[in-house]
């Protein structure tokens, strides 16, 4: 039986005065995988931002209910970093570069401040430097990438592999991917979906918000949804990603 | 001599109510009166031209950000006794094969460590003028209000000969404590160093303060680096919290020489740095980095001036700085190139990131280009923490906290990177940590 991880109920929320989400409601269960298509402009980002936490979107009204191993959290309560260590995730469309802060200091603070919450031992700094030099190994990445500034100088799809490293190393129960696929190569969609397809476990759920298609033929989703105007319209299977690939959103529900 | 000197100061005194913070004068002159007749007239010179002088204010151009009325308001008093401060209070300054000096209110009282090597000559300042190793060509005098005091009164630091092709691997950690002792004095050191032909020396020299009530501490270091010489200086400024720390640096560069100046500048109520560099002959390199951290109602001032004189010299300046609360930062770099000065290539780039909305730098950095075939490049910035920045931090699991200590820490990380004093690097950790908690 599907247990829900998150449940959306009634979110309206806006951005600089405008309404953007007009009561979306969305549920997504452990080992699932949510596509959320649509067109600019049609409140994918604002979803993924009210999510982790941005304080530039306002809640006008609406639950979000994030269901953990032992409780349930009203996720809209919680900060921006309680909601990380809470195990959501969010992978950025425009990572932030940070020079002067190296990717595994970075990372290594995320990770202890994630296992403090839980209850778990930190690890000092050879620990981890095995930790994250084995998830860049699995993800085939080269492992001086890990030691470098905080995605200063990175390539557009050198920045998106490096969201999933992290998602690899920080193994949230809900990662929201925001675009993970814009700006890169037909290559690169490829390295970077099967990345993130290896990261699908029972336990947790990926929502991938997305413009195209073409990063769907290399991760199925259970479940696609058509994002427009701040509430969800139509919902189908995987067939329905290739139905607006072929017809548009428009003529696709 | 140091009578008519003396004499000198009451009758400045009494012509200039003004000058009562150099009441100190007097009896700071009546300590150094066995010294010889060159130096008596040096400090005689200094005290008629300062004198002359009327105290900066803010209409002055070097001192537009840094208000001294408080300072000039105290009445200031000079050392006259020999510090108490135990072994125990400055054991722990010293780094790990470091040579050192301790200096405490003033005065060379310990030296520790391993013994220098032949060609290294280190003596206190008193020692140098006693034994003649120091001689007038090594003095120069100052143009500056406070530090034409220090040519009037200074009394000890230190003297290191490095001769030519001698290479001392370890720092020597030159460390000043000031004690409670110290409280209301007015201290002045000076420190002279000649790296010879070839020779290759690091300094250290850090300055603390274990009272919190206001002292006035008014240091000058010269450097004279040899042909091909190379010279490292790392100055940590953690004077106590009431300190008023006056610091200046005069290195002068022979052809194809390195300098290195590594500036923290922590403590105190009120520091400020004039660096002078002169880069006097062909081929020289200068690196030359500042890291200030002002908290509470600090005033931090970096002063430099940066002077290209022949062909082919290189320098790299880069100053960062935080503030916080209602602390002032201050930066003002001039590198000049004259005609002569051809093929040069020079940068100079200042970074100031502010958190909260009463602190606030002050920024004047320049380039004085006269030749015509230059590389040079100057660029400034000040900020607030990035809200995107601390967004995609939290976004992880790091607290706004700890997410802004590591931004700051990205801030200035590029300054501790390669130090030519690899030791230094504990005063980079040491102040961040302490400034970030």
């Amino acid at each position: 039986m599907s247990q829900p991880l998150l449940e959306i109920t009634d979110l309206q929320a806006r951005v600089e005065g405008h309404l953007v989400l007009r009561d979306l409601n969305l549920t997504v269960n452990k080992g699932e995988v949510h596509a959320i298509m649509g067109p600019n402009g049609s409140g994918k980002s604002t979803l993924a931002g009210v999510l982790a936490g941005n304080s530039a979107y306002e809640v006008v009204k609406g639950q979000v209910a994030y269901h953990t191993a032992d409780k349930t959290l009203d996720l809209l309560a919680l900060d921006v970093d309680a909601r990380a260590r809470a195990g959501v995730f969010l992978a950025f469309q425009y990572p932030t570069e940070i020079a002067g802060l190296s990717n595994a200091v970075f990372l290594r603070s995320a990770y202890n401040a994630i296992c403090s919450e839980q209850g778990r031992v930190p690890l000092d700094t050879l620990d981890f430097d095995d930790l994250l030099q084995e998830k860049a190994r699995l993800l085939q990445m080269d492992k001086g990438f890990i030691y470098r500034p905080l995605n200063a100088g990175f390539s557009g799809g050198e920045k998106k592999r490096n969201e999933i490293l992290q998602m690899a190393v920080l193994a949230p129960q809900l990662a929201i991917l925001d675009e993970i696929d814009s700006g890169l190569d037909i290559d690169a969609v490829q390295v970077v979906a099967k990345m993130i397809d290896s990261l699908r476990t029972e336990h947790n759920a990926i929502v991938l918000i997305t413009h195209y298609h073409r990063i769907l033929n290399f991760i199925t989703p259970q479940h696609v949804h058509i994002l427009q105007q701040g509430r969800i319209v139509a919902s189908g299977g995987s067939d329905l990603a290739r139905r607006i690939e072929d017809t548009g959103y428009e003529n696709s529900h | 001599m140091v009578a008519v000197i003396w004499r000198d100061a009451l009758k400045t005194r009494a012509m200039k109510t003004a000058t009562d913070h150099a009441s100190f004068i007097a009896p700071a002159l009546a300590r150094t009166q066995d010294e010889p007749l060159w130096l008596q007239n040096f400090r005689r010179t200094a005290h008629r031209r300062w004198q002359a002088m009327s105290p900066p204010t803010l209409r002055s151009e070097a001192y537009r950000y840094t208000n001294l009325k408080p300072l000039l308001a105290e009445r200031w008093r000079a050392v006259t006794e020999k510090s108490n401060l135990a072994k125990a209070d400055y054991a722990a300054l010293r780094g790990e094969g470091e040579h050192c000096c301790v200096f405490a209110d003033g005065e060379l009282v310990n030296t520790q460590g391993a013994s220098l090597p032949r060609g290294v000559r280190c003596l206190s300042l008193r020692q140098a003028i006693r034994s003649g190793a120091l001689v007038e060509r090594q003095l120069q005098a100052s143009e500056d209000y406070l530090q034409l005091l220090n040519d009037i009164c200074f009394y000890d630091g230190i003297y290191v000969q490095v001769d030519a092709g001698v290479k001392l691997e370890s720092p020597l950690h030159l460390i000043f404590v000031n004690s409670k002792q110290a409280a209301h004095c007015a201290l002045f050191s000076r420190n002279v160093i000649n790296v010879a032909r070839a020779a290759k020396l690091q300094v250290i020299e850090s300055h603390y303060g274990t009272t919190t009530d206001s002292y006035l501490s008014v240091v000058r270091t010269a450097i004279d680096i040899g042909v091909r010489g190379e010279c490292a200086v790392a100055k940590f400024q953690h004077e106590g919290r009431g300190a008023y720390h006056f610091s200046a640096v005069e290195g002068r560069q022979q052809q194809a020489s390195r300098f290195s100046l590594l500036n923290i500048s922590y403590g105190g109520q009120l520091a400020r740095l004039d660096s002078n560099i002169e880069q006097l002959a062909k081929g020289t390199h200068c690196d030359f980095r500042t890291l200030y951290l002002g908290k509470g109602q600090q005033v931090l001032d970096n002063c430099s001036q940066i002077k290209h004189l022949d062909v082919e010299g290189t320098t790299q300046q880069r100053v960062r700085g935080i503030v916080r609360d209602r602390a002032r930062g201050i930066f003002a770099g001039n590198i000049s190139v004259p005609r002569q000065a051809q093929r040069t290539n020079a940068e100079q780039l200042t970074k100031n990131l502010l958190f909260g909305k009463e602190c606030a730098v002050y920024i004047k950095p320049q380039l004085q280009i006269e030749a015509d075939d230059v590389q040079c490049s100057h660029g400034a910035t000040s900020s607030r923490i990035a809200e995107a920045d601390l967004y995609y931090l939290t976004a992880r699991g790091i607290s706004p906290t700890a997410a802004a200590q590591l931004l700051c820490r990205a801030h200035v990380e590029e300054l501790a990177q390669d130090l030519p004093i690899a030791s230094a690097q504990r005063f980079f950790n040491t102040v961040l940590a302490d400034f970030l908690s």
